[in-house]
Order: structure tokens, then sequence, then C-alpha cells
């Protein structure tokens, strides 16, 4: 329909214009402030969004290209064929560097649009601030996709079929995943430009706060959904068995999760109790620098992974752009330091208050442990000349004390009381958790499962447990009480009226349900059977009879399927049919696991090899405990992140 | 160039140009005035820190009610939210009696 000249050099202009439009935005609201002139303030409003207009055509237009197989573009050849199935060709869309950085770009402006849009009464004032600090974070990408990746680059003369997607990213996960983990890492930069208004402007009151608490809600939710999908991801496509690798570009995912989870708690302590303003502050600025950092990593070729992009020359523009980010927060931070100092002091240690800050104190150590960590190889070959690489052992032992930690706060900051908590109301609140916790060590330590992360796991599961079914207790009691309402009507009343705090026990549920998952990947099996069609393996209380080989040659790839009957204590449960895929046009093999899932654990078959002269398969099959109770955690973290999202229904009662 | 390129350009143009410029040629009779802004400023902080001092109460009364704080520490606490519940309330009350508020008012009424 379009020709190919024709998309190439529409998208160039739109990337030209809006980046025209975005510079203004920068310098207008400036001058705006300065002159005190409400018609240029408006204009550079406008000035983002009808940038950020063009930047969803460019996207659309990028689309067209990859729907329409014009391969005269450089980034449609690198990443689509014509046999490719539709859904792949539209998540083509993020699977380089140049399109993810468009694509990072796109949300970026749908970000900046809706914050300027729905806060343009509430905080006008604020407003003229925002503004130059999102055109200075959407000029740089803007700048970056024009003049170094720029996806509409074009070849002197089109290919007749492109090389196509990275198998391992044709997958429904994949589909989901980046979007939802760049939702999350853009996200952080609107309680970023928040955070730099009101630090510019002077207006340190409630009320940014009170916007940057959504903003950061909801960017910590599509974080919490990107990195659950992403060890799906990793759990069924990369087909090793594990879920988190502790890979690099993991870890990079995951740092601006603590700090945010980080933030969403202790800005409750300024919202009740005007302290730690200071702190918060530099959460949220860490929070998104981080997410700068984490697209450094990504894209500079500074740490090694399997998911990095080709290492270019952006990441030194990241590295820039980082640093005066953080210099300039910095020093509006230091200017303004007076005016974040805290109204209250802490009364005792056993306090809410407290709980919260050994809260954040666990939650940003972790990060830095992991960010140490991740940056360790790369600053040992800097400094002595080796690369001292620190693998996924290391990890799982420094992090687990953190871990545990973290897990029994989840049970203490919710129950304990404010400021000072008397001898009663720890009595009150934490006898009955601290029972059930024993009696589950217990019950775990009669299973013979001598672990000291399991037993400490048993425990914390137990209390967090008790606290939280105490929480929704005790609210429905207290509603029964004042206002006469039925159990089921006052839990949901109660709920519902108070959503952010009942919605952030169901997500401290949710966490729950995780770490039993993460503790049942200690007690993993492996077992590796060779086997004929026909012949049968038992291992535990399974019996496995490989049937034999099946192959269908689709136009993107042959697929090739060792059919397997799966027997549980003699009876046959399905049959699985773990694969192995060959992709025609990449020349490249993958691994299709399958998975039977039951909530003790999973069975989880790799077609490890077929030898074709005999018809023989080598089967390798892992016994993953509780790892079902892992997805299930992350569905009650999202039901609980959307139940802590939700507008608030009345603010008068409880 | 193609006139297809040219025209899109054309059109995306000066689209995008008048949307940014609007705010030049929407002829107002008058926009609120500085001062009017001024007072909106304050007027706006005050309703909204008293929004945010109700919600502290009503998480207090709920945590109290739940055993989550002592009975003096929840007596204090009230008390002090409850003195800057009454005095945002009345400062709030006075701007809207104030004539800057009517003529807030009158300047946006115009302005719409």
């Amino acid at each position: 329909m379009f020709s190919s000249v024709f998309l190439a050099q529409s998208g160039q202009f739109l990337l030209a214009l809006s980046l025209g439009l975005f510079l203004f935005s920068i310098f207008g609201s400036i001058l705006g402030v300065k002159r005190s002139n409400p018609r240029l303030l408006e204009s550079t409003r406008r000035a983002i969004y009808a940038g950020s207009a063009l930047i969803s055509i460019s996207v659309v237009i990028l689309w067209i290209a990859f729907l329409e197989d014009h391969f005269l573009l450089r980034y449609v050849y690198a990443y689509s064929n014509r046999d490719m199935p539709v859904i792949y060709k539209i998540t083509a869309l993020w699977g380089g560097q140049d399109g993810s950085l468009l694509f990072w770009l796109w949300i970026a402006c749908l970000y900046s649009s809706a914050c300027l849009f729905l806060h343009r009464r509430s905080d006008r004032t604020l407003i003229p601030y925002m503004v130059p600090i999102f055109g200075t974070i959407l000029g740089f990408f803007a700048s970056l996709i024009l003049y170094s990746d720029n996806p509409f680059s074009v070849f002197p003369a089109a290919p007749l079929d492109g090389r196509g997607l990275n198998p391992l990213l044709q997958n429904p996960s994949m589909a989901i995943h980046p979007p939802s983990l760049y939702l999350g890492f853009v996200g952080m930069s609107v309680p970023f430009c928040f955070a730099l208004a009101a630090l510019l402007s002077g207006q340190l009151g409630n009320r940014w706060i009170v916007a940057t608490r959504l903003w950061s809600l909801i960017a910590w939710f599509f974080l919490s959904i990107g990195n659950l999908l992403g060890a799906q991801w990793a759990y069924v496509e990369l087909g090793w068995g594990g879920f988190w690798a502790w890979d690099p570009v993991e870890n990079a995912a995951i740092l601006p999760w603590f700090t945010s989870s980080a933030f969403l708690h202790s800005v409750m302590i300024q919202e009740k109790r005007g302290m730690l303003k200071f702190w918060n502050m530099h959460l949220i600025v860490l929070s998104f620098l981080l997410t700068i950092l984490g697209t450094y990593l990504t894209r500079s070729g500074v740490v090694q992974s399997v998911h990095s992009f080709a290492s270019s020359e952006t990441g030194i523009f990241f590295l820039i752009f980082l640093c005066l980010s953080l210099l300039f927060s910095a020093f509006w931070i230091w200017r303004r330091r007076n005016e974040l100092k805290s109204d209250n002091i802490f009364e005792s240690f056993l306090s809410k208050e407290s709980a919260f800050v050994v809260n954040n104190i666990v939650l940003v150590g972790s990060a830095f442990i992991i960010l140490w960590s991740t940056l360790f190889p790369s600053a040992s070959e800097l400094i002595i000349g080796t690369r001292i690489v620190v693998g996924p052992p290391f990890f799982n032992k420094i992090l687990a004390p953190f871990g545990i930690a973290l897990l029994i706060l989840t049970g203490i900051g919710p129950a304990i009381a404010w400021r000072k908590a008397s001898p009663s109301n720890l009595k009150r609140n934490f006898i009955a958790p601290i029972l059930v916790g024993c009696l589950a060590l217990i019950f775990v330590a009669l299973l013979e499962l001598w672990q000291w992360y399991v037993l400490a796991t048993a425990f914390g599961v137990g209390f967090v447990v008790t606290t939280i079914v105490m929480e929704f207790y005790r609210g429905a009691k207290a509603r029964m009480h004042s206002y006469r309402e039925s159990p089921l009507v006052a839990l949901v009343r109660i709920s519902l009226k108070n959503h952010r705090k009942y919605g952030g026990y169901i997500v401290h549920l949710g966490i729950v349900f995780i770490f039993i998952g993460i503790a049942g990947a200690v007690y993993k099996d492996v077992f590796e059977f060779d086997l004929r069609p026909g012949q049968t393996a038992q291992f535990k209380e399974y019996e496995i009879q490989f049937q034999g080989i099946r192959q269908i040659d689709k136009p993107n790839q042959i697929e090739t399927f060792a059919d397997i009957d799966l027997f549980v204590r003699g009876e046959k449960k399905l049959q699985v049919k773990p694969a192995r895929f060959f992709y025609k046009s990449q020349e490249q093999p993958s691994t299709e696991v399958d998975i039977y899932s039951r909530w003790k654990e999973d069975v989880y078959f790799i077609l490890g090899g077929i030898h074709p002269d005999d018809g023989s398969v080598r089967i390798r099959v892992l016994l993953q405990p509780f790892i079902s109770w892992l997805w299930l955690g992350g569905l009650i973290l999202i039901f609980g992140g959307l139940i802590s999202m939700l507008p608030s229904l009345s603010r008068r009662t409880w | 160039m193609s006139l297809e390129l040219f025209s899109f350009i054309l059109l995306v143009g000066s689209l995008s140009l008048i949307f940014v410029v609007s705010p030049w040629l929407v002829v107002t009779k008058s926009l609120v005035s500085s001062s009017a802004q001024k007072f909106f400023k304050g007027y706006q902080a005050h309703v909204q820190n008293r929004e945010l001092v109700m919600e502290n109460l009503k998480d207090l009364e709920l945590d109290f009610r739940t055993d989550k704080i002592a009975d003096h520490d929840y007596h204090s606490m009230r008390d002090r939210f409850l003195m800057q519940a009454i005095e945002l309330n009345e400062d709030v009350k006075k701007m809207e009696s104030s004539e800057a508020f009517f003529r807030w008012i009158a300047e946006k009424g115009a302005k719409n």
C-alpha cells in the first residue's frame, strides 16, 4: 500500500519534527516560567502532546513496514521475514536496539502526555516545571534515535527477504514481557519529574508526594509484571529449568523494583508523620537513575549477557545522560535540604516507622549488593585486567539473609503500632503469628528439610500469612461493630475503602507465595534417560514411556517432537511433547520444553538430543518443587497491585 | 521528494504548528490574572492539605480500631490531626468567603 521510501522518509521526518517540539518545550517552558507567560507555558505543554502524537504515528509506520515486509528498512530486514507469524512481526518492533529505543520513547511520550493532561488542573503550579524535565527526557531519546540508532535507515536496494526475529524471542511471553518492563522502567520518569518539579519550584508540601504515590505504584506494578513474565519466559523458553539466573540484564531490571518498593513503603511515613522527606526524594531519583543505568548496561556492551543488545555507541550517551541527571538532582536536593527536614523524630525502635526504615535498608541494601555484584566483573577487568565473574551461587548465598529479613518484615510492618509499640500491642499482634510460624517450621523440619533458608522461609510464611489473616479479620470485625454489617460485606467494604492498605496486604501474600516457590528451588532433582521407542523409565512416583519422534514442517520452522506418555503412580496422566525447533532463515535450533504442573512440583521435560540411526532420544527431566506457587504468587501480587491502584471510593469514612 | 511525502510533511507539520501556537490564536476576553492565579495556588494547596489530613484521620481511626496504636498515641495524634483539619478548614472557609475568591470565580467564568 505504501512505498518503502515513503515509510522510511516520513518516519525520519516525524522523529525530526518531534525532536524540535521537545526542544521547544524545554526552552519555552523555562522562558515561560521566567516571564510568567501563561500562553507560552500552555504552548510548551501542547508541544509535548504534539510530539507524542508524532512519535505514535512513527511507531504505526514502523509496524506497517513490518506487516507489509518493507525490507528496504534495515531494521525490518534484521528482525523480520516473510514467513514470520503476524504476532511476531508486531513484537519485532522491540526485538532490536533501534526499535526498542523508539518503543521506549513512545511509552515515555504516552506517560508524559497522560501525566500532563491528568494533572493539568490539580497540579497546575507544578506543570510548568515538569514540562522541561519531560522535554529533556523525550528529547534525549528522540535525538539518540535520530542520530545514532535509527530504525528508519534504509539499504540502497531492498533485499528479497529478511533475517527474521531471534527464535528465542518468538514466544508469546515476549508479546507482554518487554512492554511491561518498559512500562515499569519508563514509568519511573513520572515520579522523577514530579520530584524535580517540586525541588525546582520549592513546592515541597504534601501535594507532589500524593501525586507521585500513584505513578510510582503504576511503574512498580508494571515492573513487577515485567520481571515475573521475564522469569516465566526464562523458565519456559530457555530450557534450563531455572527462572532467574542473576544475569546482568535481569539484575538491571530488578534494581529499580527494589528502590521503588522501598519508596512505596517509606512514603507512608512521610504522609502520616512528616518524616523521611529527604530519603524519599533520594529514592525517587535513585529509582529513575537505576532505570537509565539498566538501559546503559543493556546497550553498552559493558556487561556480558544473553539478553543484551549488540553493543553500540549508544552506551556512552546513556552514561552522559545518567551523570548529568545525577548531578542535577543531587544539586537540587542539596539546595533544598533545609526544606526536606523531618517534622518528627523516631520515638522507639519498636514502631511502624522503624520497621519501615529497616525494610528500606534491606531493600536498598539488596539493590546495592546486586548492583555491585553485577558491575564487579567489569570493574575487576578495568582495575586488574582479569574478569572475575560472580555467579548465581554467590548471589543466592549473599541475598538469602536479606530475603528472609524482608519476608519477616512483611509480617511485622503492617501489624506493629505507630510511634511506639506497647508490650500489650506486641503481645496482641505477634503471639499468634509467632506460634503459627513455629508450627510451620516444625512441620518442615519433620519432613527432614534441613536447609536453614528453607526452615526460615517456613517460619516466615506461617508468621506473615497469620498477620495478614489477622489484619483482614480485625478490619472486618471493627467494621461489623461500627456499621452493623455482615462479615462478608464488612470484609469487602473494609478492603475497598482502604484499598491501598488492604491491596498492599494482598501483595504481601503474593510475596509469601513467591518465597515458597524460591525455597522449593533448593530441592530441584535432575534425571536423564536415553530411550528408544516403547522403552520406559522410572523416577520417584513417575514413569515415562517414549512413543516416538514426530516432525512437522512449518513455513518458519521445522518442529521435532518426542511423544512421551507420563504415568503418576501407575495411572496415565497425559502425553508430554518436549521438542526441538529448527528456524530455517536463521539456521538456528531452539529447545521447547513441556511441563506437567502440580502444586507439589513441576515435572519439566527437555528433549536433549535425537539419534536418527536408532530413533532414540535423550530426555532430561527436572522435578521442580513448589514452582507453581511462584507463578500463583505473581498473580496474587498483580491482583493486590490492582486493588491498591483503585480510585478512592470515599475519603471520609473507613 | 515525492508528492505524497511532500503532502504528508505539509499536513503533519502545519497541524502540529497550529496545535502548538493555538494558545496565541484563540482570542480570549480575559485570561485569569496573576493575582487570581496566586490566590488559586494558595486555595488549592489548602484544599489538598485538608484532604490529606482527613485521609490521615481516617487511617488513624482504622488503626485504632484494629489495635494498631496505643490509646495515648491515638489521642495525641488524633488531636494533632483534628487541630490541623480545623485550622485548614477555617482557612479554606475564610478564603471561600473572601473577595479574592469571588474575583477568581468571576475571572475563571469569563475565561470559560
